[in-house]
């Protein structure tokens, strides 16, 4: 629909220079970390912590990616082969399905996210430098508490998916669950945090003028991937919350004996389990579309087609992790909902792939190696979307189910939809951030023994599953005839994938050193990371560019010209403020600069906070349960001090002084509008989590034909009611606070707020002695757990909105807000709002609903 | 489309206004009114997908696991009514989406665009319009298969 517009042929090689006035000496110095180890441990800068988050996920991929899968061929090699024990075996495939899925693709795009997205959107810094290093701490910590089970001999063996009850504390008594739960829990924390990041990032802080429509693809993608993260990890730490309470507190969600279900394990599970894939592949497609335009010379075709493929994939993933149980025993019609779901996703992926052939049709190819991945992207991940359609059918995956069709399946779909995507992201970007291009011919090498390896690795797979041989089996007899196709899946990984992966990690090591200077633009490519010189400077940017094209290095003559108050606002942050780091928001939709805010600096709290979330698993892991309370009081008190209030850097005169000129308020304060996003998504994240334990409630109803169970009575009402009303009436009486506060009445302000704190108080105290009085107790029957879970999941949402107002309430008492300036008070009134409606659901629920029937 | 240097509604969303003097630009994300319609245009189809996915497959879980007392209540034909309910519903609130996506497509096609001035939503909603027909042929063809199979 878009008007008939002149195609550019050949565009325009010579990249526009970003102008380099004399502050960008001063503004490197400012942007840079401090130096020496303590500097490490303190690092906030996003390349940093971008290119951190990569070499984790890397060195997670060579050592749980590539050391299992080769022992696991080696075995499988030959039939009634003895290398390996079964339960050696277990181990190996759990492990390797675990890594992979949690520790190696995941970081890696967190990384590229953070690590690009301000160079690609054209900002300093992303809007959470401290959250992206807590993410980046937590996640470490994550995979190192997961991959500690080795050192302890428990290692994790009931699968990737750790099913109950084989999971449950019956089948797995010893610490290799935990391990999977809490090391997994900790790297989960992280994955959330950086998706936070990446959304606001996204939506927020782009160069002037970047409108919603001008957004590069790559970012498109990665913001559908950090809401998908959101949407699908909340309930797996739902879900994993549940099952460690199971395994360490005896409460009954996952035992069929006492009321529990072990498929509402399987729903909590793939509710994550499916959209996690896409959440690999879609950032992986974001790749390939930010290539594509760059090396066959031509603009992306039907760029409206591919953002709107990408959000339909973020929404439709959702309505398919049933698929991969279809052999439990659903009912046909749910069944068919499903199946109909995991066969609409087809469309949007169809369109993408015609989207980018016909790209690569118009245009004129340069094979250079980031452009050879792409197209053996394109063969291999085409070869697994069309198993994966196949699967998607009912009477087909009952066959296939469990058989190493689906293994050769989900290798074309991972390997050939996300990895290919990533070694080309890799051979694109390293130029960027090394000042040195990888080297063309180890390039090649690289990309033809894994293209060759992938496919003869994977797929005998399809043909020997057909033939019935199963999954996580460690051996097969001799007369069964599947050695021949086994042999050459070994043969795939020993002789190609390994030496292509080990050509690769070689040209890295030498393209450091030795590889060929590569300018600011080697690729003659469309987008703004290219415009900075290459390595980049710390803050990126010195004149914030102006954005007035999709391709802006193809069709803007230079960076610096367009919108008057545009280009006001860019010069003006070029030259004020040098003595603290200021990044600039926009609107939305309309990329027009809203506010100048204040970047955090480098601090050592995102540490501490991410050492106290290790704390609270490992109390949970060694069973030193006060050791927990020490894990929570850490946390809360770094993230108090990691938010402490300092001082705006500047006089108010400033601030206006900037404001007068360049028409766009200054917070030196902290930004009033991310911080208010930041309290959207929390409040999301919040009731993510609370929908998946009503889910989990209503399921268990289900699943009981007695609810409450015999013997148990209907919770008594009165009560929960006061408590309920109390705790609405709180939120009402913070919320009057703030509406004084807004007509300069502090003392109302003041007597709002601490009446609000007061009935609050009072309501929670009258809700635990409530809960804590029940006739019944968690371990008792499924109906207590899911009640007791339930109901202190609200007591904790109650308490954080109380500690925000006890926090806003001494903050105020120390005059920080005016009628002006209070966004910290209007986010816990937000917050409050979120727990006004959380708490009446879950009154309802807790109450109100075993009555019902 | 509204004057960007205007403000749209000074009064909205306490602890939104800033600086000294406050400012002509809405600095509160939910004042921002402009951006608001056009995320409604992008994802609102998707949503309504979901949520007619949600409902249909929770009503049919009702029915086909639930038992016990009260829980008769989903039995057929209330499956079969709840999933043409909803059916039809989400399909209305596609069509309307679709129907305003089209009107608003149509009257931005001729605005700069993305690569001239102008506000550059015309590929937001133009991508909204595509999401909001996958949407109703989504919701069809999830809900197709309760005319054919026996409910449980």
């Amino acid at each position: 629909m878009n008007p008939p517009r002149p195609t550019t042929p050949e565009p325009r090689r010579d990249t526009p220079a970003t102008a380099e006035p004399a502050t960008h000496e001063t503004l490197d110095r400012l942007w840079a970390d401090p130096p020496g180890l303590w500097g490490q441990l303190t690092a906030v800068q996003n390349d940093k912590i971008g290119v951190r988050l990569i070499l984790t996920g890397f060195f997670f991929l060579l050592l749980g990616g590539s050391f299992d899968s080769v022992l696991m061929r080696l075995q499988l090699a030959v039939a009634e082969n003895d290398l390996l024990s079964p339960q050696l075996y277990n181990e190996l495939f759990t492990n390797h399905g675990t890594v992979t899925m949690f520790l190696v693709i995941l970081p890696l795009f967190e990384g590229f996210a953070v690590l690009l997205l301000p160079l690609l959107l054209g900002t300093r810094e992303m809007p959470f430098p401290r959250l992206g290093a807590f993410g980046y701490w937590t996640f470490l910590f994550g995979g190192l508490l997961y991959y500690s089970a080795t050192l302890f001999s428990h290692v994790p063996d009931a699968g990737w998916f750790a099913y109950t009850p084989l999971s449950g504390p019956q089948f797995s008594p010893d610490m290799a669950i935990d391990f999977w739960v809490l090391g997994l829990g900790v790297a989960e924390v992280g994955a959330i945090a950086v998706a936070f990041e990446i959304i606001i990032g996204v939506l927020k802080t782009r160069a002037p003028g970047m409108t919603l429509g001008r957004i590069p693809l790559f970012a498109w993608s990665l913001l559908v991937m950090a809401f998908m993260i959101l949407f699908a990890f909340t309930p797996l730490i739902v879900g994993s919350l549940l099952l460690e309470l199971d395994r360490g507190f005896g409460t009954q969600f996952f035992n069929p004996d006492l009321g529990g279900s072990s498929l509402l394990w399987q729903h909590l599970f793939w509710i994550f389990g499916h959209p996690e894939v896409y959440i690999q592949s879609v950032p992986a497609a974001g790749i390939v579309s930010m290539i594509i335009p760059v090396f066959v010379r031509r603009r992306i075709i039907g760029y409206n087609w591919l953002v709107a493929s990408v959000v339909a994939i973020g929404f439709l993933s959702f309505g398919l992790w049933a698929h991969h149980m279809f052999a439990v025993g659903l009912a046909p019609i749910i069944l068919s909902f499903f199946a109909a779901a995991s066969m609409m996703i087809a469309i949007p992926t169809g369109v993408q792939f015609f989207a980018w052939i016909a790209t690569i049709w118009g245009g004129r190819p340069v094979w250079r190696p980031p452009f050879l991945f792409v197209v053996g992207f394109l063969v291999i991940f085409l070869i697994g979307g069309i198993t994966g359609v196949m699967v998607a059918a009912p009477p087909f995956d009952l066959q296939a189910h469990d058989s190493h069709f689906v293994v050769g399946h989900l290798h074309y779909v991972l390997i050939g939809g996300v990895a290919f995507p990533i070694f080309a992201g890799v051979y694109y970007w390293f130029p960027k951030f090394t000042g040195r291009l990888l080297s063309e011919r180890l390039g090649r090498w690289n990309f033809w023994l894994l293209f060759v390896g992938v496919n003869v690795a994977f797929f005998p797979m399809h043909i020997v599953g057909l033939m019935g041989m199963p999954r996580r089996v460690y051996t097969y007899d001799e007369g069964l005839g599947w050695g021949i196709y086994n042999m050459i899946s070994t043969i795939g990984v020993v002789a190609f994938i390994v030496p292509g992966i080990a050509v690769f990690v070689w040209n890295v090591v030498r393209s450091l050193r030795r590889g060929e200077a590569a300018g600011a633009n080697p690729w003659g490519a469309d987008t703004l990371e290219w415009a900075v010189p290459s390595p980049p400077a710390q803050h990126g940017w010195t004149n914030l560019p102006i954005v007035t094209s999709r391709h802006p290095l193809w069709d803007q003559k230079d960076l610096a010209s367009g919108d008057e108050s545009l280009v006001s606002t860019a010069r003006g942050l070029g030259e004020w403020p040098l003595r603290w780091r200021a990044a600039v928001t926009v609107g939305t939709a309309d990329g027009r600069p809203q506010e100048v805010f204040r970047v955090a600096d480098p601090s050592i709290w995102p540490l501490v906070t991410a050492g106290g979330v290790l704390v609270i698993f490992l109390g949970e892991l060694s069973k030193i349960r006060w050791s927990i309370g020490i894990g929570v009081l850490i946390v809360v008190i770094g993230a108090i001090a990691w938010n402490w209030p300092t001082d705006p850097p500047m006089t108010v005169e400033e601030e206006a002084e900037f404001e007068r000129k360049h028409a766009v308020p200054v917070n030196a304060g902290g930004s009033v509008v991310i911080s208010a996003w930041a309290t959207a998504i929390g409040i999301l994240f919040v009731s993510i989590a609370f929908s998946s334990l009503l889910l989990s409630y209503f399921y268990l109803r289900l699943e009981n034909a007695q609810w409450p169970p015999v013997g148990i009575p209907d919770p008594g009402l009165i009560v929960g009611l006061v408590a309920a009303v109390l705790v609405v009436a709180a939120g009402l009486m913070a919320r009057w606070g703030m509406h004084r506060l807004g007509s300069d009445d502090r003392r109302g302000f003041l007597a709002g707020l601490a009446s609000s704190l007061a009935v609050g108080g009072l309501g929670l105290s009258l809700q635990i002695g409530d809960v804590t009085e029940m006739a019944f107790a968690w371990t008792d029957h499924a109906y207590g757990s899911v009640f007791h879970t339930l109901a202190w999941f609200v007591l904790v949402v109650g308490s954080i909105a109380l500690i925000m107002t006890l926090t806003v309430l001494f903050w105020g008492f120390r005059r920080l807000y005016t009628s002006r300036r209070h966004a910290a008070v209007a986010n816990v009134i937000r917050l409050w709002t979120a727990a006004q409606v959380i708490w009446s659901i879950g009154f309802a629920t807790l109450y109100l609903a075993p009555r019902l029937t | 489309m509204t004057d960007p240097e205007r403000p749209e509604d000074g009064t909205r969303g306490a602890g939104a206004l800033t600086g000294v003097t406050g400012t002509r630009y809405p600095v509160d994300a939910s004042a921002d009114r402009r951006a608001r319609g056009v995320w409604v245009m992008l994802i609102g189809g998707p949503v309504i997908w979901f949520a007619h996915f949600m409902i249909v497959y929770l009503v049919a879980e009702a029915a086909c696991t639930g038992d016990g007392p009260g829980m008769a209540l989903f039995n057929p034909p209330v499956l079969e009514i709840v999933i043409a309910a909803a059916t039809v519903a989400a399909a209305l609130g596609c069509l309307l989406l679709i129907g305003r996506g089209y009107q608003s497509a149509a009257e931005s096609r001729n605005a700069p665009g993305d690569r001239g001035g102008g506000d550059g939503n015309h590929a937001t909603i133009y991508s909204g319009l595509l999401l909001s027909g996958l949407s109703l042929i989504a919701t069809l063809f999830v809900a197709f298969p309760s005319l054919v199979l026996a409910p449980c």
